[in-house]
């Protein structure tokens, strides 16, 4: 995996959940991030769509609940 | 206004358009060290309102105020309302912002746009704002109607009896009277937002089918924008005065190397560049901000130009004083506020030379100094960005004052002639209208109230439904409106007594102020004896004790001794309270007004 790409990934989720880029680990999720609620989640799909210029579908955007999922999504559509 | 240096500046520099840069500026002014003014908002909407959140962290900050918002559950206007005891209530807000869509508020069941549909929306709308006005002290801003989706209108829509863009047009009318008869309510033109920044893509359908968010990113970054503007209008006083350069300002090139025929300014490139700047100033000129010229020249070069060259717009009567000469700008800046009678913080300075701006922004940082983009194109987008003019409601008054200061230029030229000050004043003719506070003028006598700080004797702000109280309980109010031979200076000076509650007969002038620009003329003894007049009439015995109040305040100093030149005696043991016993004493009329009285 690209690691350019992750660091990009997980600085725009850190910005999102307002929380230290540290705080987002290969294993977190909704369930060890406070901020990370539906509201949130949303906002995590348009800026992911803004920052790397993709479109999501409605079934990513439920779908990704972890940082691995979004990482395995987003990529999909990237070449990376 | 837009903040023009801070901490912050840099921050908002490298901000860009997206959600994440947002988020993480929001967090950041979370723990921000620079102290700005807290207001507190609510927002109700009629979708998800709850993702503007962070835009409107950043764009309120940007204005140098910082939020502390609260979103109520959505879709529950008249629950949170109409029930004194709601969250909308408890949270104490400063100010209510409503948001409702068309698409959720005012659309049958198929989502079409109905004369029923509408009619009951406005109802709705007229119940949610006179409630809250009812109920609470907030500024109230809601947003009117806009189709934000291109809905099934078809081709046939163009050529329809009564096609729905009409019809919202028409009711977004009707919102607009319903507000402006609602004391600190305003209408946010959500509809023209739309228009300006594209329907298309509006909503993003996405977040709208998840979530009921009912703008894409993009859409919440503009609406958070444009109400964050709104809010700020609300919560300070626009810049009164545009000090403007000359060269390369108002016209390309340098009059005193380029000569009349050689300076740009025409019909064609790059003329009509700086004509349609002059165009831009007029605008301003016309809601009210007042215009002055700063330009190292020699007077005549200048003068040339604005009397003598064909394709200029600004005449020397836009301008209500000059200076023209070789001083520094910021000797001549400081002279304008004295001659124009404005404080330095109500100025902005226009300039395109950036040591003229570097000067007068260390010389006088209360001074608005805007950088200045190096093609003149972007002037007029230059000055619009700084929100430094935005009037919330523009009245005939604010039409008027640019003249009226232009006036003043040749009253001020008047005296220089006129020898003694008697005869000055007499050779003024002027008219002065006497009239109580009434439906007719309580906006701006409000105005007035909350503006003026030099000559008013007790600074004390009242909005208008303290005024409509106060004259409910016994207050007497007398307003004065003077023209002269120059024209019409419009309402000009406010004054209100109240009767005292334990002790019969006697009074106390709770508001009593001028407004500037007619100072100096002997309105005020005016005032203060038709102020008398009233008081006596509307008193039972004979023994009335009228008390004059002097609150000291930034700004007011000059009239400190006000009340002891009018033969008031000071009250013992009370600072700054004086009294008269308008049975023993009288207060004269000045005698070279001519006095006409409104209501009797």
């Amino acid at each position: 995996m690209n690691e350019v790409f992750e660091e990009r990934l997980k600085k725009i989720m850190a910005d999102i959940f307002q929380v230290k880029i540290t705080d987002i680990t290969e294993d977190c999720s909704p369930d060890t991030i406070e901020n990370w609620d539906s509201l949130q989640q949303l906002n995590l799909v348009s800026a992911l769509e803004s920052e790397f210029s993709i479109e999501l579908s409605a079934d990513d955007a439920t779908d990704m609940l972890s940082y691995k999922l979004v990482r395995e999504i987003v990529s999909e559509y990237l070449d990376v | 206004m837009i903040i023009q240096q801070g901490l912050l500046k840099a921050d908002f520099d490298e901000l860009s358009n997206s959600p994440a840069s947002y988020s993480a500026l929001a967090k950041k002014l979370g723990q921000n060290e620079e102290s700005f003014p807290v207001v507190r908002v609510a927002i109700m909407a009629s979708f998800t309102a709850d993702v503007l959140k962070n835009y409107l962290i950043v764009e309120m900050a940007r204005r140098g105020i910082s939020v502390d918002l609260f979103f109520l559950p959505f879709g529950q206007f008249e629950q949170q309302i109409l029930d004194e005891n709601s969250d909308l209530y408890i949270n104490k807000p400063d100010v209510v912002l409503l948001l409702g869509a068309l698409e959720d508020v005012a659309v049958d069941g198929y989502g079409q746009v109905t004369d029923d549909g509408l009619a009951a929306f406005k109802k709705r709308f007229m119940l949610w704002v006179e409630s809250l006005r009812e109920k609470t002290e907030a500024t109230i801003v809601a947003t009117n109607l806009a189709r934000s989706t291109l809905f099934a209108g078809g081709l046939s829509e163009a050529m329809a009896d009564r096609p729905p863009d009409w019809l919202i047009a028409e009711t977004n009318c009707r919102l607009a009277e319903i507000c402006s008869k609602v004391p600190q309510c305003y209408l946010f033109d959500y509809n023209r937002l739309i228009r300006h920044k594209g329907a298309e893509g509006w909503r993003d359908e996405k977040l709208f089918y998840l979530g009921r968010i009912a703008q894409s990113p993009r859409a919440q970054i503009s609406l958070a924008g444009e109400l964050a503007r709104l809010i700020a209008a609300t919560r300070t006083v626009p810049k009164k005065c545009l000090v403007l350069d000359a060269d390369n300002t108002l016209w390309g090139g340098v009059i005193g190397e380029d000569g009349l025929d050689g300076i740009g300014l025409s019909e064609s490139y790059p003329g009509n560049v700086f004509k349609e700047f002059q165009r831009y100033i007029l605008r301003l000129r016309q809601n009210g901000v007042i215009l002055a010229l700063a330009s190292k020249n020699d007077q005549e070069d200048v003068m040339n130009v604005l009397e003598n060259h064909k394709d200029c717009l600004l005449k020397p009567d836009h301008f209500a004083a000059f200076r023209i000469n070789w001083t520094d700008k910021a000797t001549n800046i400081r002279e304008l506020a004295l001659e124009l009678n404005i404080g330095l913080d109500a100025m902005v300075f226009v300039d395109d030379n950036p040591a003229e701006r570097a000067w007068v922004r260390q010389e006088i940082p209360e001074v608005v100094v805007p950088e200045m983009p190096k093609d003149a194109i972007a002037y007029v987008s230059a000055i619009d960005g700084l929100e430094a003019f935005d009037f919330l409601k523009v009245s005939t008054e604010d039409k008027k004052r640019a003249e009226m200061y232009g006036n003043e230029r040749k009253r001020k030229q008047a005296r220089f002639k006129a020898g003694s000050l008697d005869e000055f004043l007499k050779d003024l003719e002027m008219t002065a209208q006497i009239s109580p506070i009434s439906r007719a003028n309580i906006g701006r006598v409000v105005q007035l109230i909350n503006k003026t700080n030099q000559f008013n004797l007790t600074v004390r702000r009242h909005n208008e439904a303290d005024i409509k109280r106060l004259l409910d309980e016994g207050g007497v109010g007398a307003c004065v409106r003077v023209s002269d031979r120059f024209g019409d200076n419009g309402l000009v000076g406010l004054s209100l007594a109240l009767p005292d509650r334990l002790k019969e007969n006697r009074w106390t002038i709770d508001t009593f102020l001028l407004s500037c620009r007619v100072l100096g003329r002997g309105v005020e003894d005016l005032l203060l004896s038709v102020l008398s007049e009233r008081v006596m009439k509307a008193s039972k015995g004979a023994d009335i004790e009228l008390i004059g109040e002097y609150v000291s305040a930034k700004r007011n100093s000059q009239v400190s001794d006000f009340y002891g030149k009018h033969g008031f005696s000071p009250v013992e043991g009370e600072d700054d309270k004086w009294r008269l016993n308008l049975g023993s004493e009288t207060l004269d009329r000045p005698n070279y007004f001519e006095v006409e009285f409104l209501d009797e």
